[in-house]
C-alpha cells in the first residue's frame, strides 16, 4: 500500500479525546509541506476583521459607544438587510468556549447545547448589555430551545433588562407552503424592526441595504477565489476572520476594509499546505482551524455556516425586496442542522471538489451528534469522487493537540492514525 | 450494565386484552403488507388521522421502539445502526426500528416477525436529528419520506395555563400562520397518498375519525381525573402506560374509542370497589420522561419496598390534556392538535406549569425525571414541595442506566426526601 493510501475505517479513541476515522479513498498529495505559522498575529485589515469576527461583543460595544443601535443575532436566518434598512447594526454573535457553563449553576437540564448555553450565560452575566436588541433564529434546534428558556426566564423576571429578546422562525423544507410561512415571518420581522426604529422604512432603503450586503458577498467570492487559487493567499484562519467579520462589522466599513484587503492580496505570498475542506460543525472560534493548519493542512473551504454558505448566494433583488429575502434565507445551500442528508452530501462534495481539497475533514463536536446521521451519505458521495474523508469527533472547546496530531498523521501520509 | 428486565405484574384485564389485540392487529398488518398493501411508518407526533381516514395502516415508530426495548432487543438494534455507519448515541428512541431493519437484513429477527417494509415514512422535524433519521430510513428502505415543519410561536408572552382552553380555543392560543402551514402540508400529504396509493380522501371520513378521536380522548381525561383523585390509586403507570399507549396509536378508530372506554370503566370499577394498585399506598410518585419499557417491573419494586406508587406518567396525562381539539374545519382542527403538541412536553412555559398542575391534582409526593428537559419543571415542583430526582439516561439505551443503579438512586431519594414529604401530606389531611 502506498504511504499516501489511507486505510479504511482506521479508528482511534481514548476517553475524553477525539475519535477519528479515515475513510478509504485514493487521495494522494505532494510531499508534506512545512506547517503554516499560525502563531503569526493578524495584521492590517485582517487584524481589524479578526477583532470583529472573534470578539463580536467587543465590536458591538464600540458601535454602541458611537451611539448606534445594535442588534445582536444568534443564528444565520436573520436577514441583516432588514436590520441595516432599519438603521441598526446587525452583529452576529459567536459562542466562546472559554465561558464557564456553570457560572449560573447547573443548567444542563435545560437541554441546551454548549453553544446555546454559552450565549445564555453571557446574557445572564450582563455581557450583552451593549446590545439594544437580540434576535434568535431557528436554524438550529438548540437555538429554538434557547428562546424558550429566555422567554420563560423573562416571564419569571430573571433576565437582565437589556437586550430585549425576539425570535425569528424561518423554516427550510423545499415547499411553497414553507415559503409562504417564511414570507409571513419576514413581514413580521420588518414590522418589528420598524417599531424599534420608530419609523417605517421604505422599499428603497431595503433595496439599498440588500445591494450593500450583496456587494459584500461578491467581495467574499473574490476573497474565496484567492483562497482556493493554485497559490492560496489566505489561510483557513484568515478566512474565518474575513468571513465572520462580514456578519459583525458595519456593512459599509466592511466593504471598505475587504476592498483594501483584496487590493493588496496580490502582494501576499502563497501559502503551502495540504488542502482540506472542513465539514460539519460550525467553527464558533478559530482554535480547531489553528490546530489543523499547525499540522500542515490548509483549510480551503467549508460547508458550515461560517463559510461559503454565508456569502455564496446573493439575495435576489426582486420587485418586492422582502420576496428576495425570503428566497435567500429560506432556501440557499443546505445547512448542517436543517439540510436534507442527500443535499448535504452533494453540497459538501461539490464544494470540496471546487476548492481543490485533497481531503474532507468532517468535524463533529459532541453536541452535534445528530449531524452524524449525514455522514453515511457523505462517505458514499466522497468515495465516488475519490476524496478521502477524515472524521473527527471531539467536545467543543476541548484541547486541540489530539486533533492536530491526527491531521499531522494524515498530512505526513502515514495512512495510520495514532 | 443490566439487561435483565424486571417484569411487571399488570393489574387490569384491559391491559392484557389490549396487548393481545395489538399482536393480532400487527399480524394482520404484516399480512396486508405481504399482500401488497401500503404500510406507513410514522412518528408519534405525525398527524395519524390522515392515514386512518385514508385506510392506510400505520405503525408508530416510538411504540415499536417500546416493543423492541421490552423484548430486550434495543442493544442489538443500536449495534446494527453503528455497523451501518449511523450514530448509536442520539435519537435512539426514534431509530431503533431502522436498526431493526438493518439487523434483519443481516439475518436478525425482530420482535413479532419484525416491522413490515414501509411504503411511506412521515414525521415532524422536531429536532435536527429526527428528520435525518427518517431520511436515513428512507434511503435504506426506498420508502418516500414526508416531513412536516416544526414551527415556533415567537410571541413574547404566552398563556401558561393552556390545558382547559386549548381544546376549544386553539385559534387563540396557536398562531394562525403555524396552522396555515400545517393545513397546507396536510393537503400536500393527502395529494401524495392519493397519487401514490390509489386512495381517495374523504373529508366526511376525516370528520368521523376526528369525532372518534375526541371521544377516545375524553375517556382518557376522565380516567386521568379518576386516578388523580382516588387514594389509594386504583391503578399505576405499569397499567396506564401500555393501556393508554396502545389504543392511542389506534386513535380515531372504533376500537380505539372502545378501548379507552373500557379502560375508564375498569378503573372506575376498581375505584368504586376500593381496589388499589398498592393496597398499602404511602407515597404517590410522578414519572417524568419516556417509559422504561425494558424494565416495567422496576416501577412496582417501590410499591413493595416503600408503598410508593407511580401514579403519573405523561402517557395518560398527555392523552387527557394534549390532544383534544374541537372545531368545524377538520383539517385545521387536526393541525391545531399537532402544531403545539411537542410544546406541551418540551416548551418550559407550558410544560413546567402543566407538570406543576398535574402534580397537585395527583397529590404527588415526589417525582423521578429520566432524560427529560426539565429545568423549569424541577424548579416549579421543588418550589411547591415536590422533591425531584433527575436521572440523566436514555430510556431505551441500557448502556446509560442499570436497574440496580436506578433502584439504589430512587430508594435513597424516597427515604431521604420523598417519605418526609408524603408524611407531611398525609398529616395534613388528618
Amino acid at each position: 500500500m502506498s504511504p499516501r493510501h489511507h486505510d479504511a475505517a482506521v479508528r482511534w479513541a481514548s476517553p475524553g479525546s477525539p475519535v477519528a476515522q479515515v475513510i478509504d479513498a485514493e487521495g494522494t498529495h505532494a510531499a508534506p509541506p512545512e506547517a503554516i505559522d499560525v502563531s503569526t498575529p493578524f495584521s492590517g485589515d485582517l487584524e481589524t476583521m479578526a477583532a470583529a469576527s472573534f470578539d463580536p461583543l467587543g465590536h458591538a460595544a464600540r458601535h454602541a459607544g458611537e451611539g448606534r443601535p445594535v442588534v445582536g443575532i444568534i443564528g444565520f436566518d436573520v436577514p441583516h438587510e432588514l436590520v441595516v434598512a432599519a438603521g441598526m447594526v446587525p452583529v452576529r454573535l459567536r459562542a466562546d468556549p472559554g465561558v464557564d457553563p456553570q457560572r449560573f449553576g447547573d443548567l444542563s437540564a435545560m437541554a441546551l447545547d454548549p453553544i446555546a448555553t454559552c450565549h445564555l450565560v453571557r446574557l445572564l452575566n450582563g455581557d450583552f448589555d451593549c446590545l439594544d436588541r437580540l434576535i434568535v433564529s431557528h436554524d438550529r434546534g438548540p437555538d429554538a430551545k434557547l428562546f424558550f428558556v429566555l422567554r420563560e426566564l423573562g416571564r419569571l423576571g430573571e433576565l437582565p433588562e437589556r437586550p430585549s429578546v425576539s425570535f425569528l422562525d424561518i423554516r427550510h423544507l423545499p415547499s411553497h407552503a414553507t415559503a409562504e410561512y417564511n414570507r409571513t415571518r419576514i413581514g413580521e420581522l420588518a414590522t418589528l424592526l420598524e417599531e424599534w426604529a420608530g419609523h417605517p422604512f421604505s422599499r428603497s432603503e431595503v433595496v439599498e441595504a440588500t445591494a450593500l450586503c450583496n456587494a459584500n458577498r461578491r467581495l467574499l467570492k473574490s476573497f474565496q477565489s484567492l483562497r482556493t487559487d493554485a497559490q492560496p493567499r489566505f489561510s483557513g484562519v484568515d478566512s474565518l476572520a474575513a468571513i465572520g467579520a462580514a456578519l459583525v462589522m458595519d456593512k459599509g466599513e466592511y466593504q471598505a476594509t475587504m476592498s483594501r484587503l483584496l487590493a493588496g492580496a496580490e502582494d501576499r505570498s502563497g501559502i503551502d499546505g495540504v488542502r482540506v475542506f472542513a465539514s460539519g460543525s460550525g467553527a464558533e472560534d478559530a482554535s480547531l482551524y489553528r490546530a489543523i493548519e499547525s499540522a500542515g493542512a490548509l483549510v480551503v473551504g467549508e460547508d458550515h455556516d461560517f463559510g461559503d454558505r454565508s456569502f455564496e448566494q446573493l439575495v435576489p433583488e426582486t420587485d418586492d425586496p422582502l420576496d428576495g429575502i425570503v428566497q435567500a434565507y429560506g432556501g440557499g445551500a443546505p445547512a448542517a442542522s436543517w439540510g436534507a442528508t442527500a443535499a448535504r452530501a452533494e453540497y459538501t462534495t461539490q464544494c470540496a471538489g471546487r476548492s481543490g481539497a485533497e481531503a474532507v475533514l468532517s468535524v463533529l463536536f459532541d453536541h452535534d451528534a445528530a449531524l452524524g446521521w449525514d455522514r453515511s451519505a457523505a462517505r458514499r458521495a466522497l468515495a465516488e469522487v475519490n476524496i478521502p474523508l477524515i472524521e473527527i469527533e471531539t467536545p467543543w472547546g476541548a484541547p486541540t493537540e489530539a486533533v492536530e496530531g491526527l491531521v499531522r498523521s494524515f498530512v505526513e501520509g502515514g495512512g495510520g492514525v495514532p | 450494565m443490566s439487561t435483565s428486565g424486571i417484569r411487571s405484574v399488570k393489574g387490569l384485564d384491559v391491559t392484557s386484552a389490549f396487548n393481545a389485540h395489538q399482536r393480532q392487529w400487527f399480524a394482520e398488518l404484516s399480512e396486508r403488507s405481504v399482500g401488497g398493501e401500503p404500510i406507513a411508518i410514522v412518528n408519534a407526533d405525525a398527524p395519524h388521522e390522515i392515514f386512518r381516514a385514508m385506510d392506510i395502516p400505520y405503525v408508530v415508530v416510538q411504540w415499536w421502539s417500546s416493543v423492541i426495548s421490552a423484548k430486550q432487543q434495543a442493544a442489538g438494534c443500536l449495534e446494527a445502526l453503528r455497523g451501518a455507519g449511523y450514530p448509536d448515541n442520539n435519537e435512539q428512541y426514534n431509530a431503533l426500528g431502522l436498526g431493526e431493519a438493518l439487523s434483519m437484513r443481516r439475518g436478525g429477527a425482530g420482535p413479532w416477525g419484525g416491522l413490515p417494509q414501509p411504503s411511506i415514512l412521515s414525521g415532524i422535524v422536531t429536532t435536527d436529528g429526527s428528520s435525518k433519521v427518517l431520511q436515513a430510513w428512507s434511503h435504506e428502505t426506498g420508502a418516500p419520506c414526508f416531513l412536516f415543519e416544526s414551527t415556533v410561536d415567537g410571541r413574547h408572552s404566552i398563556e401558561t395555563e393552556w390545558w382547559d382552553s386549548l381544546p376549544w380555543e386553539w385559534g387563540r392560543l396557536v398562531e394562525p400562520a403555524r396552522l396555515d402551514l400545517m393545513v397546507a402540508e396536510l393537503k400536500e400529504l393527502i395529494g401524495l397518498l392519493e397519487r401514490t396509493f390509489d386512495r381517495q380522501f374523504s373529508m366526511t371520513r376525516l370528520e368521523e375519525v376526528m369525532a372518534l378521536a375526541n371521544e377516545q380522548l375524553e375517556y382518557y381525561r376522565k380516567t386521568r381525573d379518576l386516578v388523580a383523585t382516588t387514594v389509594p390509586a386504583p391503578v399505576s403507570v405499569v397499567d396506564t402506560m401500555p393501556a393508554t399507549m396502545v389504543p392511542q396509536w389506534h386513535r380515531g378508530s372504533v376500537w380505539g374509542r372502545d378501548a379507552a372506554k373500557a379502560l375508564f370503566e375498569e378503573v372506575q370499577a376498581r375505584a368504586d370497589a376500593g381496589t388499589a394498585a398498592c393496597p398499602g399506598e404511602q407515597i404517590r410518585l410522578m414519572w417524568l420522561g419516556r417509559g422504561l419499557w425494558a424494565s416495567m417491573g422496576l416501577y412496582q419494586y417501590f410499591e413493595r419496598e416503600y408503598g410508593a406508587v407511580f401514579v403519573w406518567s405523561m402517557y395518560l396525562a398527555l392523552a387527557a390534556d394534549g390532544y383534544l381539539r374541537y372545531g368545524e374545519d377538520p383539517l385545521r382542527t387536526l393541525a391545531a392538535r399537532f402544531v403545539p403538541l411537542i410544546e406541551v412536553l418540551r416548551m418550559p412555559t407550558w410544560s413546567s406549569s402543566w407538570h406543576a398542575k398535574e402534580a397537585t391534582l395527583h397529590q404527588i409526593d415526589g417525582a423521578i425525571s429520566l432524560g427529560e428537559e426539565d429545568y423549569f419543571s424541577v424548579r416549579r415542583l421543588e418550589s411547591q414541595g415536590v422533591p425531584v430526582l433527575r436521572i440523566n439516561a436514555n430510556n431505551v439505551d441500557q448502556s446509560t442506566w442499570s436497574e440496580q443503579a436506578l433502584i439504589t438512586q430512587i430508594s435513597q431519594f424516597i427515604e431521604e426526601r420523598v417519605r418526609p414529604a408524603a408524611e407531611r401530606r398525609r398529616g395534613g389531611w388528618t
